[in-house]
Formats: C-alpha cells, sequence, structure tokens
C-alpha cells in the first residue's frame, strides 16, 4: 500500500475503500476496481505524460446561423447576402474584416462580436471550415431536385440531424463517430474504468460507441453522495453503504434494473476517482467569464485535461451542448448574445490550453444541428443545411478559411429553396480530419465514417502536416 | 377647440345629416382666430387624461384640443418628400401644424391618432374645421383629406379636397355623412383598400399634401372639433377584459391524518392491496396509504369513473390568489422583470402541489404526460415572465387529458404560450417586397412531435415499410411550407395592431387572436392531395389543417404509444399499441380522439394489469426523477416547508423548482421541444443490445445519478414533523428548492416491526414488488442497526433512504 502518495486524501479513501470491500466481500466488482485504481493512481505519476491529446466538441443546438458568423465582404457577395437576409443582414460596416488566402482573395468579415475570435485567427490558431454539412455523397441542386441522390434522413429535422451530424449514420441504430473511435483507441487510456469520452452535457450519440458509455459530469463540477460518503468515518454511514453496495451488486432480474444498478456503480466508483484527481490537479488561473454556460463547460473540461495524468488518461473527448441557437424568432438580439458567449468561451478556453501547455494538443471544433435559411421569415431563420464551423488549437492550420464558400444569392445553384445551402464539404470529411489528428488508423475510416469513401478528398487540410 | 365652431358644430351635423347623400360643405368662418388670442375659455384646462375624450351621451367622439395634452396624443409622420412639420398646441383650442415644406413634388405628412377602440362607422359621420391661410388658397396646391384605418391597419381614405376653394384665413368645416363602404356615388369613402373592415375602425387621421409648391408658400394650419358620429353604437372595444369571475381556487393541502392499516403480506387481502398499489403507481403521482385503501375496494374501472368526476385543481386562479398574498399584483398590465422569479415560484410550488396535494390525480398525470409531448418550456428565455401562461397551459393541458384530442390541438395551436415558444405568434405571410416567408416551427414541430411523427405507422406503432423495405415519410418541405402558411396571422389576443408586443398578464392566457392582413389566403396543398381551399379566415384555415391532421392514421399510433410509455411502460408489445390506438381512432361511438377512452384502453388492458408477470424483466419503465420524488412525497405525505415571505406570510410550499439542476429535468422546463428524453432512446449496453427503448435512462447521467440521489437523501433524513429541526426551519421567498418535511407517524409506530415497517414501504413504494435479495439485505441492514434511544429514528430514515435508491423502486413495473 506504500505506493499511495498522491495525498492524504487520495490514500485514506483508497485504503479504506479497498479495506472494507476486501473484508466484507469475497471479491466483489468495487474491491477490484478500487485496487486497479489505486495502482494506476500511483503508475500514473511516473508515465510520461506527453502523449495526450483532445478532441473537444462544442454543438450549438438548435443549428447555428453560422451565415451571421461568418460573411463576405466584397462588394457583389455582400449585396447577394444582404439581399437575401434582408433585416437580418449584419451590417458590412459592422463586421470585422479578415483575410482567406484559401479563398483566392475573397473578402470575408466576423459578427462584431467576434473580436476574440479574430485574435485567434489572426494568430493561426483559429480557421474556419466552409459550408460542411450532412451528407451521404456529394449533391448538386439538379440532383437533388430530381431526387438521384441518397441524403441523410430527414433533413431539417433537429434530433434527425444531431443523429446524424454526430452518429453520420442513416440506420436507426446507431452510435457516435467518437463513439466508434473510443471503442478502438480506449486500449491507449491506462486507466480502463473512466470512459475516454467525457460529456458536460448529458447523454449524447456522438460519444456512445458500441462498448463506449460517455461519462456525464456536471459544468459546476463533481458532487459525492452526501449520504453515501465513501470518506466518512460515520459507523452508520458505512454501514449503509455497505449495505447499498450489496444491493447494487446482487444480480437484478429486470433489464432496467440491471442497467440502472450498473450506473449507479460505475457513477459512484467515479464521482470518488475523478474527484480526488481534480483535487490533486492543478487549479486553473485563466478567468473564465460567468453567466456563460459553453465557458462554465469548457471550464470545467479544462479541469478534467488539467488532471489527466492523475487520471491516467492520454486520449480524451469532450461534448458541451448549448442550446438556443434555434433562432426562427427574435434572431438579431438573440444570435448577437449566443456568438458573444461562444466568443468569450472560446478565447478563455484557448487561454486555459496555452495555461496548461497543452495548447497543441487539445482541438476544439464547433458543429450543429444544420445552417439556417438566408432567407428571412420576418425576424428569424428556419431550419438549413449547410454551415460553417469553426476548429480551434496550435495543432489546426490557423488563419484560413477552409472548403468551399457557397453562393449566397437566392435561388443560386447552392440553394435548394429558400435559402438552404446545399453543403460543399461533408461532416464525413470535417470529422475524418480531426479524427486523422486524434489518433484513429485510416484503416478504421471505412467503420466510422461509413460515407467518407464517397468524397474525393478525406482530409480538408486544417490540421497543420 | 376654437369658439365659433363649438356653437355651429351640432347644428351642422344635424343638418347635412338630414340632406341624406353625403356632401362636403364649405361654410366661412367669420371669426378667424389663427393667432394667438386672448381666450373666454375657462383656464382651467383639463389635465392630462387619456384620449379621446368621449362624449358618451350623443355618442360623439369629440377632439376638442383644448389642452396641450390632447395634442400630445395625436402624431406626425411623413409619408413622402421631405417636409418637416411642427404640431404644437394652438391657444385658440386646436392642433396647429407648421409644416417646413421642402418644394418635393410629393411632399406629404398625416396627423392621426388612435381612437382607443374599435368604432363601427357603417353609416356615421365624420367632420373636422380646418383653418387654412390665404398663401395656400393663393396657390392652390395644397390638399387634405381624412382618413380612418381599422384594426390591423387596413385604409380607407374619406375624400380630397384642395386648397383652391376654400376661404383663406378661415374655418372651414368639412362633414361627411352615411360613411359606408357600398361603391356608389352616395359614398363619402374614397380610396378603400381591400380588406379594410368599417366595423373595426381604430385610428383617425388627416393627410396634408403639397405637389411642388413654392417654398415661399407656407403658414400654419389649424385644426380642431375632428368629430365621429355613429350611426350605431360603438362596438366593444377590445382587448376583452379576461373571464370576470374567477374560479374559486382549490384548496390544496397536506394530508395530516391518520392512514388506514394496510395489509401485510400475511393477509388475505394483500395481493389486492399490492393490486392496488401497483395501478395507483400507473394512474397518479404514487400510491397513497389512503388512496390504497380506497382502490382496493372498487374495479379499476369505477376508480378512473371516480377520478373523471373530480374537479380539476386549476393552477391559474391559485396562482393569482398566492401571488397576491405575497404582496404582488396578480394580474399586471405591464409585467415587471424584477417579479418574474417570484411569480415563476409561486408557479413551481403550485404545479408540485397539485401533483402531490391534489384530488385530481388520474387528470394530473395524464397532463403531465401531455406536457411531455406538447412541449413548451421557459428555460429559453422566449416565455422569461410568463407563469400565469404557464399555469394556464397547463390547465388546458388538464382540462383536454380526459377530454378530446382535437379539441387540445386547437388549443395547444392557439395558445400563446405555444406560440411564443415556436414562434407561432406574428408569424406573417409571405411579403415579396421585405423577401420574407412564414416561419416554419410550428408547422414542422406540430407534424413531428404532436401528431403523425416523421414516418408512416402501422396501427400497432411499427414502422409501415415500402415495396422497398424502407420507412415511408410522413411529410416533406413542400409540407412544412404550406403547412407554415396555414398558421400565418396570429398575435396576442390583447393587441390591436399586428406588431404590437404584449406585455401584460392577461394576454399570456387568451387565445391568439387572427390579424387577417397577415393570413396567408390563398390555397394550401397537404401531404399531395388535401387542400385547404383559398379564401378561408385565418380561424377556418386552422380548423381544415388540424381536420387534416387529426384524422392522419399515424396520430392513434403515434400519440397512444406515447401515452403508454408515460403511463405504463417503455416496451409496449405491438398488440398493446394497437388496442390503444384502435380506441383512439374510435371510442366504439363512432368518436375519435376520445381521451377518456384511450385512458381506460390504457390503463385497463391486460399487459398494464399483468406485463410484470408476463414479461417480468422487460415490463415497466424507469421511473423519472421527478416520479420518483413524487412518490416519496405522496406516501410519506409531503407536508412542504415553510417559506418565510418578505410580507411576513410564512406557508408551506412544496419548493422544488431548481430540478433541472438537481433531477435532470423540470416541468415545463425542458431544454427544446424535444422534451427530457426522447421516446426512442436506448441506453448504450444491455439495454440497446436487447433493442429495448429506455427514454428515462437519457437523463439518468452519472452527474444526475448523483444529485438526484442527494435530493432523495435530504427529503428522508431527519425531516419528519415530529422532529425539533423541521419544526424551526424557515426557508427564504427565493430560494428555489427546498427539501419537504415528510408525516412519519405510521412508519415511526412501525419501528419496533422492522419487518413491518419494511414490508409497508415496499407496498406503498413498489406495490409489493421488491426482490427478494433486495428486501433481505435492507432488512439485514435494519437489524444491524440498534433502535435504541433515538436510534430508531435515523433506521427509518436509512430505510426510506435505501429502498428510494434502489435499483427496484428505480422500476416502475
Amino acid at each position: 500500500m506504500k505506493k499511495f502518495k498522491k495525498s492524504n486524501y487520495i490514500e485514506t479513501l483508497n485504503r479504506r475503500h479497498f479495506l472494507r470491500n476486501c473484508s466484507a466481500l469475497a471479491l466483489g466488482s468495487s474491491c477490484a476496481l478500487g485496487t486497479l485504481g489505486s495502482i494506476q493512481l500511483a503508475h500514473a505519476q511516473t508515465a510520461p505524460a506527453n502523449d495526450y491529446k483532445a478532441l473537444v466538441c462544442i454543438f450549438l443546438f438548435g443549428g447555428n446561423d453560422a451565415f451571421n458568423m461568418l460573411i463576405p465582404r466584397s462588394t457583389s457577395a455582400y449585396t447577394a447576402y444582404a439581399n437575401a437576409r434582408q433585416g437580418l443582414a449584419k451590417s458590412s460596416g459592422s463586421l470585422i474584416p479578415i483575410s482567406a488566402s484559401r479563398q483566392s482573395g475573397a473578402d470575408y468579415g466576423l459578427h462584431p462580436a467576434l473580436t476574440d475570435v479574430n485574435d485567434l485567427y489572426l494568430a493561426n490558431k483559429l480557421s474556419f471550415v466552409g459550408n460542411v454539412g450532412a451528407l451521404v455523397e456529394p449533391v448538386s441542386k439538379i440532383a437533388y431536385q430530381a431526387k438521384t441522390v441518397a441524403l441523410p434522413p430527414q433533413l431539417f429535422s433537429h434530433n434527425d440531424q444531431q443523429n446524424f451530424i454526430q452518429s453520420l449514420q442513416s440506420t436507426t441504430r446507431r452510435n457516435g463517430w467518437a463513439g466508434r473511435a473510443a471503442d478502438i483507441l480506449s486500449d491507449m487510456n491506462t486507466n480502463q474504468r473512466l470512459s475516454m469520452n467525457i460529456s458536460l452535457s448529458g447523454s449524447n450519440l456522438w460519444q456512445s460507441g458500441a462498448a463506449t458509455i460517455p461519462y456525464a459530469i456536471d459544468p459546476s463540477g463533481l458532487k459525492n453522495f452526501e449520504q453515501l460518503d465513501r470518506s466518512s468515518s460515520d459507523e452508520r454511514m458505512l454501514a449503509r453503504i455497505q449495505a447499498y453496495e450489496n444491493i447494487l451488486q446482487q444480480g437484478h432480474n429486470h433489464t432496467f434494473a440491471n442497467a440502472y444498478a450498473e450506473s449507479y456503480t460505475k457513477a459512484w466508483d467515479l464521482t470518488d476517482e475523478v474527484g480526488a484527481a481534480l483535487t490533486a490537479s492543478t487549479s486553473l488561473s485563466t478567468n473564465f467569464p460567468s453567466d456563460n454556460r459553453m465557458a462554465s463547460s469548457l471550464k470545467m473540461a479544462a479541469q478534467m485535461i488539467a488532471a489527466r495524468n492523475e487520471l491516467s488518461v492520454s486520449r480524451q473527448t469532450f461534448f458541451i451542448g448549448v442550446g438556443d441557437f434555434d433562432t426562427h424568432g427574435d434572431q438579431n438580439r438573440r444570435h448577437d448574445i449566443l456568438m458573444s458567449q461562444l466568443n468569450d468561451a472560446l478565447k478563455s478556453f484557448y487561454d486555459a490550453t496555452v495555461e496548461l501547455g497543452v495548447a497543441d494538443k487539445v482541438t476544439t471544433f464547433t458543429a450543429s444541428d444544420f445552417g439556417r435559411t438566408l432567407s428571412s421569415n420576418g425576424d428569424g431563420t428556419d431550419h438549413g443545411w449547410g454551415s460553417h464551423q469553426i476548429v480551434m488549437g496550435d495543432a489546426v492550420a490557423g488563419g484560413d478559411i477552409y472548403g468551399t464558400m457557397p453562393d449566397l444569392t437566392l435561388n443560386s445553384d447552392d440553394d435548394m429553396g429558400e435559402g438552404r445551402i446545399i453543403p460543399t464539404t461533408s461532416m464525413d470529411q470535417y470529422s475524418a480530419t480531426l479524427a486523422k489528428w486524434y489518433g484513429v488508423p485510416g484503416s478504421s475510416f471505412a467503420d466510422i465514417f461509413p460515407n467518407l469513401s464517397n468524397f474525393d478528398s478525406t482530409d480538408l487540410g486544417f490540421i497543420k502536416a | 377647440m376654437h369658439l365659433r365652431s363649438k356653437i355651429l358644430l351640432p347644428l351642422l351635423v344635424s343638418v347635412i345629416t338630414s340632406c341624406g347623400g353625403s356632401s362636403s360643405s364649405s361654410v366661412p368662418n367669420p371669426t378667424p382666430t389663427p393667432s394667438p388670442s386672448p381666450t373666454t375659455e375657462p383656464t382651467s384646462a383639463p389635465t392630462a387624461t387619456p384620449t379621446p375624450v368621449p362624449t358618451p351621451q350623443s355618442d360623439l367622439y369629440h377632439y376638442l384640443f383644448e389642452s396641450a395634452a390632447t395634442v400630445d396624443q395625436w402624431q406626425y409622420q411623413r409619408w413622402g418628400g421631405t417636409v418637416d412639420v411642427d404640431i404644437s398646441h394652438d391657444n385658440s383650442g386646436a392642433i396647429a401644424l407648421s409644416p417646413q415644406w421642402n418644394n418635393a413634388d410629393d411632399d406629404k405628412f398625416v396627423i392621426f391618432t388612435n381612437l382607443g377602440g374599435l368604432f363601427d362607422l357603417e353609416n356615421a359621420s365624420i367632420s373636422l374645421d380646418i383653418y387654412i391661410p390665404q398663401a395656400y388658397v393663393d396657390d392652390g396646391t395644397l390638399a387634405f383629406q381624412p382618413f380612418v384605418r381599422d384594426s390591423e391597419s387596413y385604409y380607407a381614405t374619406i375624400q380630397w379636397e384642395q386648397s383652391q376653394y376654400q376661404t383663406g384665413d378661415g374655418w372651414t368645416t368639412f362633414s361627411y355623412t352615411n360613411i359606408d363602404t357600398i361603391p356608389d356615388n352616395n359614398n363619402p369613402l374614397g380610396w378603400i383598400e381591400e380588406g379594410f373592415r368599417i366595423s373595426e375602425v381604430a385610428q383617425i387621421g388627416v393627410e396634408i399634401m403639397s405637389r411642388g409648391k413654392p417654398t415661399s408658400v407656407g403658414g400654419t394650419i389649424l385644426i380642431d372639433n375632428i368629430v365621429i358620429t355613429p350611426q350605431t353604437p360603438a362596438v366593444t372595444p377590445t382587448p376583452t377584459p379576461p373571464p370576470a369571475p374567477t374560479p374559486t381556487p382549490t384548496v390544496l393541502e397536506a394530508d395530516q391524518t391518520p392512514d388506514p392499516a394496510l395489509p401485510m403480506p400475511s393477509d388475505d387481502n394483500y395481493q389486492a392491496a399490492a393490486t392496488a398499489a401497483r395501478f395507483l403507481n400507473q394512474a397518479t403521482f404514487g400510491a397513497t396509504a389512503k388512496s390504497i385503501n380506497t382502490a382496493m375496494s372498487i374495479s379499476r374501472e369505477e376508480w378512473i369513473d371516480t377520478q373523471i368526476t373530480m374537479p380539476q385543481t386549476l393552477q391559474l386562479p391559485i396562482l393569482d390568489a398566492r401571488v397576491a398574498a405575497i404582496g404582488m399584483e396578480p394580474i399586471r398590465t405591464e409585467e415587471l422583470d424584477t417579479e418574474a422569479w417570484q411569480r415563476d415560484l409561486q408557479r413551481s410550488d403550485i404545479w408540485w402541489e397539485t401533483a402531490i396535494w391534489g384530488k385530481d390525480q388520474l387528470r394530473q398525470k395524464v397532463a403531465y404526460a401531455l406536457s411531455q409531448i406538447f412541449v413548451v418550456s421557459n428555460v429559453s428565455d422566449v416565455l422569461f415572465n410568463d407563469s400565469r401562461g404557464i399555469a394556464n397551459y397547463h390547465d388546458m393541458l388538464a382540462r383536454h387529458a380526459l377530454g378530446n384530442f382535437r379539441t387540445l390541438l386547437s388549443e395547444v395551436t392557439l395558445s400563446p404560450i405555444m406560440g411564443e415558444y415556436l414562434s407561432m405568434i406574428r408569424n406573417e405571410k409571405a411579403d415579396p417586397e421585405r423577401n420574407i416567408r412564414p416561419d416554419e416551427n410550428y408547422a414542422r414541430e406540430l407534424m413531428q412531435l404532436f401528431t403523425i411523427g416523421l414516418v408512416e405507422l402501422e396501427l400497432d406503432g411499427s414502422t409501415k415499410l415500402s415495396e422497398t423495405d424502407q420507412p415511408i415519410p410522413t411529410y416533406g418541405q413542400d409540407d412544412i411550407k404550406a403547412l407554415a402558411r396555414v398558421f400565418t396571422g396570429w398575435n396576442h389576443g390583447t393587441v390591436n395592431n399586428w406588431y404590437e408586443w404584449a406585455n401584460d398578464g392577461i394576454s399570456e392566457t387568451l387565445p391568439m387572436k387572427a390579424f387577417r392582413r397577415y393570413h396567408d389566403m390563398d390555397a394550401k396543398t397537404l401531404f399531395g392531395d388535401q387542400t385547404i381551399p383559398a379564401g378561408l379566415t385565418a380561424e377556418e384555415d386552422i380548423e381544415a389543417a388540424l381536420d387534416i391532421l387529426f384524422n392522419h392514421p399515424n396520430v392513434g399510433p403515434f400519440i397512444s404509444k406515447q401515452l403508454i410509455q408515460r403511463l405504463v411502460t417503455s416496451n409496449p408489445s405491438a398488440a398493446y399499441v394497437e388496442r390503444v390506438a384502435s380506441t383512439f381512432n374510435n371510442n366504439g361511438s363512432d368518436v375519435r380522439g376520445d381521451m377518456v377512452a384511450v385512458v381506460k384502453a390504457i390503463l385497463l388492458d391486460d399487459e398494464a394489469i399483468n406485463g410484470h408477470i408476463s414479461e417480468p424483466t422487460t415490463f415497466g419503465k424507469l421511473r423519472e426523477p421527478i416520479m420518483k420524488v413524487a412518490g416519496v412525497w405522496r406516501a410519506f405525505k409531503a407536508q412542504g416547508a415553510p417559506v418565510k415571505h418578505n410580507n411576513g406570510l410564512i406557508i408551506n410550499r412544496l419548493r422544488m423548482r431548481a430540478t433541472d439542476r438537481e433531477l435532470g429535468q423540470r416541468p415545463f422546463g425542458s431544454f427544446s421541444v424535444f422534451n427530457f428524453y426522447r421516446p426512442d432512446y436506448q441506453q448504450p449496453g444491455e439495454i440497446k443490445n436487447a433493442d429495448l427503448y429506455s427514454p428515462e435512462f437519457q437523463i439518468m447521467t452519472e452527474s444526475q445519478i448523483v444529485s438526484s440521489t442527494n435530493r432523495l437523501s435530504n427529503n428522508v433524513f431527519w425531516r419528519d414533523t415530529e422532529e425539533d429541526w423541521p419544526k424551526s426551519e424557515e426557508v427564504g421567498q427565493d430560494w428555489d428548492s427546498y427539501p419537504s418535511q415528510l408525516y412519519l407517524a405510521e412508519e415511526k409506530s412501525l419501528a419496533g416491526d422492522r419487518a413491518a415497517l419494511l414490508d409497508r414501504i415496499n407496498l406503498l413504494l413498489l406495490g409489493g414488488q421488491m426482490s427478494a435479495v433486495t428486501y433481505n439485505n435492507i432488512l439485514a441492514y435494519m437489524d444491524s442497526q440498534s433502535v435504541e434511544g433515538w436510534l430508531w429514528r435515523p433506521m427509518i430514515y436509512d430505510t426510506l433512504f435505501l429502498v428510494s435508491i434502489s435499483p427496484d423502486y428505480a422500476v416502475q413495473q
């Protein structure tokens, strides 16, 4: 037991846990977990920590209107944009001008709230990927109208598109691409109890694989069971804990009761383990804005990354889902606030990765249900298709716009109607580019990115060579 | 008013009216008073009273301009050119208009005022006096005409008058009688916009135009004595006041009366009690000793029939009474942001008190199920400070929970709360000039989530397949666009103008009202062949569209299956769904959508009654966290916690508004319209591998497991009303969550017999279904604990807590 040196807290916790379970049970699962956890916590101290990578997905639930996030500035393109958007158009003078060498000299501008995003863009820490969307295969307007092309199921429906974006699968029995990646890569993490996939926003398809279930933590931090506190020395508490462990460890006839018992067991053990690791890890000094759920979720993700050595993990994904992007009404006011929150959250999170020395090991990207209609319904927009996304981190080849930017003229060849823009880059391509950096072997791409082979390029180039 | 016309006017009106037809009369006014002059009017000018100044005794609407305040109620708007106008009060008692003409060809402006109601001007008369400086008469290019607008700003002009025919530097009275919209020679109305309703005139004004007049020609124009004489009495102005007689609020109070003894497992009637408890856990927010006792003695159907006759607990009147009790105005004409939090805390308390203490349990349970289908949520700020509206929305769901689904669809659709939540409110028809098209939000979710779903279904709820074995989409984007056009032209019931927003407490509870100007009147075709003809009103369009959706064969299986999932089991057999869906389609008396029949079909089905025996490993559902807390609160008679309000009032409340944080869900607090969880969610692992659905697992994440367990334990430990600690509790009025005290007298009386205590808890919470291993483990724990002195109390708490977080209680079987 002399290996317990992380802190007195952990030592006490684990020793008690170990002793209690092993004395009371033959060899229950908790006992084994306690032992393993202790050994690996100790192991983490000496293991080289250089090999670490994290993918952070910021999912903008509801469908972000990215056509008001990244906006053409050249005269004719801006005119087309302004004509299409009417009262929703951002004034050209308000845009933050950026240049993008890959868009052959076309001028673009950022939503005026994205001042820090602009700084990151200028510093080559952040790029945009233009007109990404849910595609099974490349789609032209003619093929769309003639119905001669395979499409993702139920375009324009929120949950179906969230499912497709996260799973890239058209079947009804799905799992997520980060889940499938974790199924393959989970051996890379010494810690086999903690899921490779950490969610700050509860259950999600993206991180669920055949064998992988995301571990959900609350942005406000980890709390322990108040009446089942294994670190307590209260006799009654310990007896109660024993009784409940006995109940959980029984086989339960009902499938749901069994799944419930498993979830409780896992939650309980991981709360102890992750809580101890967070306590032992360095605390962040980077300032995160308050009253910004995206930022507080990212802050918790950063704290988990700070504890990567204590947790003995070398690959992690984080899922941060934030809502309210479904701006059917009152869009001008609401979307400005959302852009401002996105700007502040990205800025603080990037700064935190610098503080932790992992800016090149953490790649952050946005995703969303879909883009929105260019045309207005009076004071908002409806469900669209293609949309622009942000990728951020020192591994990103920053300061550029990747992909093919669409023509924003209503009824152009890029518009399938009402300004629903046909994507020119698929989510499979976007995701595969990220996954390649993360370490998913090319041999697994066909399984993880089922539509990828329908597209010419499997690497969009936004990760540094 | 200026002096002379005050005397002149009644005479004129009577004279001209008697002439029959319309005419404009130029009467030279012998006493021009364009410049300030000493007035003989009383100096005690009226204070700023609301306009208009009605003179009800003769039905005259009379603008006299005696004070500056009355002039302030008139607005000026430039309609062309570059003219600017100073509007002021002339001391002679008139409105003075001093235009800065800029010699533009189209210089034109209007002054206008709202009448403060809607008036029927059929056969009415309008007259006004105008004073025109001589320069305009000499030049002759100035023209003016009165106009009116209706409730939706549809516009009708009266008649152009030209300055060259007027008397310069003098007053002229123009009078127009027998106004109607019939296009004949007798009609004083000039141009009438299509759609103008003469029966709903809301605004009057005067247009003044000068085309290409030299800038040297100018001077102050005075207008006075604008009089409307309705032929028929004014129609009732909107807004309509809320329904006057507020129902007497139902009294919601905790149960403090002793329970009947419950049968023990050895008793003959134990099985009947267990069966009753199981049934009550499906049909109510949780079994209680008293409800078990009642349900044991009658059939399920008799129990349901009794429940149907229970008066509905109405949350809105209770909310209004509570808000008043804590010192706020219940229904404000201008709601205050600063009150929003307190109002919503009261609303949330009342939701919980209805669920736990309400007598109409079945209705409320079905309403809660419906609230997870027809989702509205104030998580998004769209419904900020709409607590009255949400309470009323709940009451509406509860009203139709045992009514008819078709009526429910109408009421949901016209609810201003749903209107705001899914942005149907102020959704206007396409306007090519502004390049806008109708909002698709409500149209899409109404089909996807509230009625027919995405793909065609068999009657048994399974997906219908095409010849190529593919699911068949129920609708396409064209259907969304057509349906979006149906839902155009609706705004709050209290507003009279399209672009008005309502910020009052009444509008939240009134059905939306149609504004035909913004409604798309063209034909709409749904599903390829179902056409709603052109020319229907907004109201008729909605009814036609809802009829089409309601009669779609998907509705029965789509809604029935979800209601089964909410009440009974996550994985109903196809045959069970088919039986309920058939009842939805026809209750036996050729009525479709009869909710009582549907609820009976769900709860009286053999699968609901015996599923736990026939499918012991899969039947039932995960108890969602709200139902776990509700079950404990009902079984152990939650008494609330004493909330101390700033006005000194202390009342026991069930204060649980923070449940989105603590339980992962909150009534009317879903993250999106897709509810807390999807009906087809499959928990990864053995549930998904078995291809089972498990909606409630979607929110059972690690963090929720910890926080909801803490919430349960907080409610159990040391909270019984006998203890000293609860007696001294005080809950701050702004706190959003606080454990309730429990009434544990019966449990304490059983403390000496641990098995009897556990049996009672098993029966109440689990319908006697606790597994032997769980039972034995808990009993062993109880046996291991001393009950000496005060120690029997924590033994009871431990037992309650362990049962409430056991895998057995987690699943309602």
